[in-house]
């Protein structure tokens, strides 16, 4: 079921009614039947894995709460059968895109919800569930199915602890977001991706310009498409009242490469930092190797930890968005960039003292934010590049004398007309504006309705309309598809 | 603390404003009506038909197959019927001297997915006819030809593949009357509105004249005749050079890449003519002349070698099963020039019957 079509729209629109309106205390129960509606229906086919998933954290989390509380077995125990069934997660999280069997919608968003919630009712972090199907509800809650945002299973139960009165400025925020969201979609993303293909599809053939056309289309793309999911889907959620967490804090504005990955999908950060990095810092072989690298000195000691974290976290990202040696790469290449700036922070500190750099310097931080650009577009080459050659032929062409010589992207090549331009670039800059505010903590759907009706419907009817006149639909382009959803 | 009374006076403001929306998208939706959705609509058009000539304005191209479709729907059975191209487009139920006639010919109309439609239409609704006047022009057997206006039959054209191999299709027809959902369809409003900006809509009007100075006119027997400013437009001269430049350019129409009649199509085309034979139909099949130098250059070109193929092939056919063949590809046989085409494939109106000359096959 896409989520631009009239049935996801009626779905939604009947649960909405019947969730403030006859619910009443079992509005988590409508919650469960629209998700299950909507999953049911997109996948048309009994869903093993998620049965399996579900059933064995939850019982697995019910044992572990009721053998801790009554000592019916040691800690030992517990921790073996914790790590036996993250073990069996983590198998059918990755035998998917290994085997290419047991591939469904949404698995590797709650699989690792699974996984975050069994290691936090073990850590105490949060009170085991006892009704299956409300933990039911955590996994395939459908605003964060598809992609995400990967939400703490505390604060899920929290949010829906209440019955949901309506709020009518809640809600009306959330529907203004979901707007938002389909701007981005289906007016920028969708010409963001025409221009990315287009370069692409014959590197070689194309300009040293071109190609940094191409590529900055590539991250724009891939930052419009995903984000507009979120901003459609934390909408959509706020008119039933449940906050989700922010995925994305406008991660273009970063100054370092690390910055970036703390402001691009935080949630799934998130997820590897507290499941994965700080465990294996704080574990016996994080332990072991600071006390073997102290011997080298006190920084290494305290750097060779978080080098090995980093490592093992990259290695995970890396094979959660695929299998294959391009994702390897993709993900070493960002660990090696991160790794160098933990092990030169301490250089970087000096010189920049010595140089007389301090942070606020609207130069230094415009250099920085280049910088950290170059990082991206250099990952995102090796995601758009077929092998290793297509790189170096993109590499050549970049900084050859090809730079200017070749083929160029341009409004008759794209098979465009000159008001797809104006769209884009209009659009871009709204966007631009849009995450200059919010990097200001102005929150822009509060500025807009504290201004007068002519005001606020103005910019409603303009959003509206923007998304009517200018989204791409139509034959061979599905709307509904989102670049994210492959993971 | 908010009650349901506040409730509702705070959701009157979104209701009115998503109320304006829809009243815009509904008032262009309506007044461009580029699919014929709602304003003009397929059924309307055939209903005219019935009694008067009707003009299509060419601001939008309509479908011209759909209005048929919807003519059949409320039609009574035809005794005679010509299926085609817009070759033969210009057959009326005068010159052809048959009171109960339609014309079903449509632009780029002789391919045989479009005479599987045609003939599902007819044999669902029991309207076979009793003679049926084919069209087959060389592209028919075209297997890489471009032409995908057939689609506008819907299903038809797979209902009848089925009914071929034996199967009993089942699926249900398309409404040709008003098709509310296009109202609320994002996709269809936005191509209105482009046509808007553009000055356009779509639009048809009732006539009583036999033809239009710029438009397409469709007769009430269902044949129908380009615009007489086109049909006069070009000179003797300039038909010979354009069919100079077609035939340097290896451009004839619908021969792309046609180097052999495809077998498949063949087939097709076979069971067709068989299907229609044992459900009572008498079939004449009609190969419509092409133009004089056109032709010389066809039959002196081995690129094009395939078109004489065609017509030895279909003469061949029909000797075998008994079936009239009119016409030939050969304008010289029906005594035709230059200066009886209004372009390179096209007969002008007064000279179209000449060509429906009969072939002797023993």
């Amino acid at each position: 079921m896409s989520i631009f079509s009239y049935p996801f729209f009626a779905l939604w629109a009947v649960c909405a009614v019947l969730y403030y309106t006859i619910a009443g205390n079992h509005q988590w129960l409508l919650l469960l039947g629209m998700s299950l509606v909507f999953y049911g229906y997109s996948v048309m086919r009994v869903p093993v894995i998620l049965i399996l998933v579900s059933t064995v954290t939850y019982l697995g989390a019910v044992w572990i709460t009721y053998a801790r509380k009554n000592k019916k077995a040691s800690e030992k125990t517990i921790k073996r059968c914790r790590r036996g069934i993250t073990a069996l997660c983590v198998a059918a999280l990755l035998a998917g895109p290994v085997t290419g069997w047991f591939v469904l919608l949404g698995n590797s968003y709650f699989i690792l919800k699974a996984i975050s919630y069994l290691m936090d009712t073990d850590r105490d972090e949060t009170v085991c569930e006892k009704n299956y199907f409300f933990y039911l509800l955590y996994l395939i809650y459908l605003p964060t199915i598809l992609q995400g945002p990967f939400n703490r299973f505390a604060r899920f139960r929290e949010s829906l602890r209440e019955k949901k009165a309506f709020q009518y400025e809640q809600f009306m925020h959330g529907l203004q977001r979901f707007i938002w969201g389909a701007f981005k979609k289906l007016v920028l993303a969708a010409r963001l991706e025409q221009i990315a293909s287009y370069v692409s599809g014959s590197f070689a053939d194309q300009s040293g310009i071109s190609i940094l056309t191409g590529i900055m289309a590539y991250s724009l793309w891939f930052y419009t498409d995903f984000s507009s999911y979120m901003d459609m889907m934390l909408g959509m959620s706020g008119t039933f009242g449940i906050g989700l967490p922010e995925n994305f804090r406008q991660p273009y504005f970063s100054k370092t490469t690390a910055e970036f990955w703390r402001r691009w999908h935080i949630t799934l950060g998130g997820v590897f930092k507290d499941y994965l990095m700080m465990p294996f810092i704080q574990s016996g072989y994080g332990r072991r190797l600071r006390k073997y690298f102290k011997g080298y000195g006190k920084e290494a000691g305290r750097v060779a930890p978080l080098l090995a974290g980093t490592f093992l976290v990259w290695l995970t990202t890396a094979l959660w968005h695929g299998c294959s040696v391009r994702y390897l790469v993709w993900g070493m290449y960002y660990c090696g960039i991160i790794s160098s700036s933990l092990v030169l922070e301490g250089t970087y500190g000096r010189i920049k003292k010595r140089l007389r750099i301090t942070g606020t310097s609207v130069v230094y931080s415009g250099f920085c934010m280049v910088r950290t650009w170059c990082v991206l577009f250099v990952a995102n080459m090796i995601l758009q590049a077929e092998d290793f050659g297509e790189f170096l032929v993109m590499v050549r062409q970049l900084i050859g004398r090809s730079f200017f010589v070749g083929g160029r992207v341009s409004l008759s090549a794209l098979g465009w007309i000159r008001q797809d331009g104006v769209v884009l670039a209009a659009g871009l800059l709204m966007v631009l504006f849009v995450s200059v505010m919010e990097e200001k903590n102005v929150k822009v759907l509060e500025v807009i309705d504290r201004q007068r009706l002519p005001v606020r419907w103005s910019v409603y009817y303009i959003l509206l309309f923007s998304v009517l006149l200018f989204g791409i639909y139509g034959s061979g382009y599905d709307a509904g598809q989102f670049l994210y959803m492959q993971f | 603390m908010e009650t349901e009374g506040s409730h509702a006076k705070q959701l009157i403001r979104p209701v009115i404003f998503c109320m304006i929306i829809l009243v815009i998208v509904f008032l262009i939706d309506y007044y461009v009506d580029s699919y014929a959705s709602v304003r003009i609509t397929y059924q309307k058009i055939a209903q005219i038909s019935q009694e008067h000539n009707y003009v299509i304005g060419n601001q939008i191209p309509l479908s011209e197959r759909k209005p048929k479709w919807a003519r059949i729907n409320i039609m009574e059975r035809k005794e005679f019927l010509v299926i085609g191209s817009s070759r033969s487009a210009m057959f009326t139920s005068e010159n052809m001297e048959e009171e109960s006639f339609y014309n079903l010919s449509v632009s780029g109309g002789s391919t045989i997915d479009d005479y599987l439609a045609e003939i599902h239409i007819l044999f669902s609704q029991d309207k076979l006819p009793d003679k049926l006047l084919m069209e087959i022009s060389p592209a028919t057997f075209n297997a890489n030809i471009e032409l995908i206006r057939w689609q506008e039959w819907g299903d038809n054209t797979l209902y009848m593949k089925q009914i071929l191999e034996g199967k009993i299709p089942s699926g249900r027809q398309p409404d040709l009357g008003i098709q509310w959902k296009n109202l609320f369809s994002p996709s269809y409003f936005q191509y209105n509105f482009e046509n808007l900006m553009e000055h356009k809509r779509a639009w048809i009007e009732s006539s009583e004249d036999y033809d239009n100075p710029s438009y397409l006119t469709v007769h009430s027997d269902g044949s129908s005749m380009y615009g007489r400013d086109y049909q006069n437009k070009y000179t003797e001269d300039q038909i010979m050079e354009e069919t100079k430049n077609i035939c340097n350019s290896r451009t004839i129409y619908c021969c792309d890449d046609y180097r052999e009649i495809d077998k498949e199509l063949q087939n097709t085309f076979e069971e067709i003519i068989e299907f229609l034979m044992k459900n009572g139909v008498e079939v004449s099949l009609y190969l419509p002349p092409y133009s004089e130098e056109m032709y010389q250059f066809i039959s002196h070109d081995d690129t094009y070698k395939v078109i004489l193929e065609v017509e030895a092939y279909l003469i061949s056919y029909a000797s075998e099963n008994g079936i009239r063949i009119l016409g030939s590809y050969d304008p010289t046989r029906s005594a035709l020039k230059t200066k009886d085409f209004y372009d390179a494939y096209h007969v002008r109106e007064e000279k179209i019957i000449d060509t429906l000359w009969e072939r002797q096959v023993n």
